[in-house]
C-alpha cells in the first residue's frame, strides 16, 4: 500500500500542481480510502528529500501563504520507471489470479 | 497545552531543526484548517506523528538550558560536598537559604523551564482562529 500511496502522489503531482489538502482529496476521491495527513506529509517530505517532488510557497489574497507541492524532473522520471514496473506487475498478476479456471 | 505545543516538544525531542519543526506545523495547520476537523483528527497523536519523521541532529533551545543548569546544579552540589569535608559547618548556605535548598530549587527551574521552552511555538508560526497557520516563507 505504501508503494502504491507513494506513486499514486506522483501520478496525482504529474497532473498538475496542488496544495498538501488538494491531494489527501484526490487520493481519496480516486478510491484509496481515508488517507490521513499523518500518512501524506511525511510521505512528501521523503519525496522532497529525494528530490522527487518540491514545493513553492502560493499567496491567495490577504490570506496566509500555502504550500503548492509540484513534481521534479526526477519525479517524472521516477513515476515513468514505476508505472513501467508497476504495468509488468500488474500484467503477471492478472495473468495468475484473472481467469476462472476451476469455476469457482 | 495545543496540540501544536505538544507537536513542537515532540520534534524537539528528536532533534528536528527549527526551521524544519516550523514547516511541520504549517503543514498540519494548513490541512487541519481545510479539513474543518482537528489537527489529532487528521495527524493523529503529536507523538506518534513526530515519530514519523526521522531524528535529527538539532539540540533544542531548552536543552540547551537544561544541559547548562544541570551543570551548575552538579557543581553547587560537588561544591557543598567539598566544603563541608573541609570545614566544620553542618550546613552551607548560599545567599542565606541551604545549599540543599537551592538545588532542589534549581531543579525544579531547570526542569520546568526545559519543558516550558520546547513546548513554544517557532518563530513565524501562527495558529489562527480557524486553525490555519503558516510556517513562513522559508
Amino acid at each position: 500500500m505504501r508503494a502504491a500511496l507513494t506513486m499514486a502522489v506522483l501520478a496525482l503531482l504529474a497532473e498538475g500542481d496542488r496544495h498538501g489538502y488538494s491531494l489527501l482529496q484526490g487520493l481519496r476521491e480516486r478510491g484509496l480510502g481515508e488517507v490521513k495527513g499523518g500518512t501524506l506529509y511525511p510521505l512528501l517530505a521523503r519525496q522532497q528529500e529525494a528530490n522527487l517532488v518540491d514545493h513553492r510557497w502560493e499567496h491567495e489574497g490577504s490570506g496566509p501563504a500555502r504550500k503548492v507541492f509540484q513534481l521534479t524532473d526526477a519525479g517524472r522520471a521516477e513515476l515513468a520507471g514505476l508505472r513501467s514496473e508497476w504495468h509488468e506487475f500488474t500484467s503477471v498478476m492478472r495473468d495468475i489470479i484473472g481467469h476462472d479456471r476451476d469455476g469457482t | 497545552m495545543s496540540y501544536y505545543n505538544e507537536l513542537c516538544y515532540y520534534l524537539r525531542q528528536r532533534r528536528l531543526p527549527e526551521d524544519r519543526i516550523a514547516d511541520i506545523l504549517g503543514d498540519v495547520a494548513d490541512a487541519a484548517g481545510e479539513s474543518g476537523g482537528g489537527a489529532e483528527q487528521e495527524f493523529g497523536p503529536p507523538q506518534k506523528y513526530a515519530e514519523s519523521f526521522p531524528k535529527g541532529s538539532s539540540r533544542s533551545l531548552g536543552s540547551k538550558v537544561t544541559r547548562a543548569l544541570f551543570a551548575a546544579l552538579l557543581v553547587l552540589m560537588v561544591g557543598d560536598v567539598l566544603l563541608r569535608f573541609a570545614g566544620d559547618q553542618d550546613v552551607l548556605y548560599l545567599l542565606g537559604v541551604p545549599v540543599f535548598f537551592v538545588a532542589i530549587g534549581l531543579f525544579l527551574v531547570t526542569v520546568a523551564l526545559g519543558l516550558v521552552l520546547d513546548r513554544r511555538l517557532p518563530p513565524g508560526f501562527q495558529p489562527v482562529a480557524e486553525g490555519r497557520g503558516r510556517a513562513g516563507d522559508a
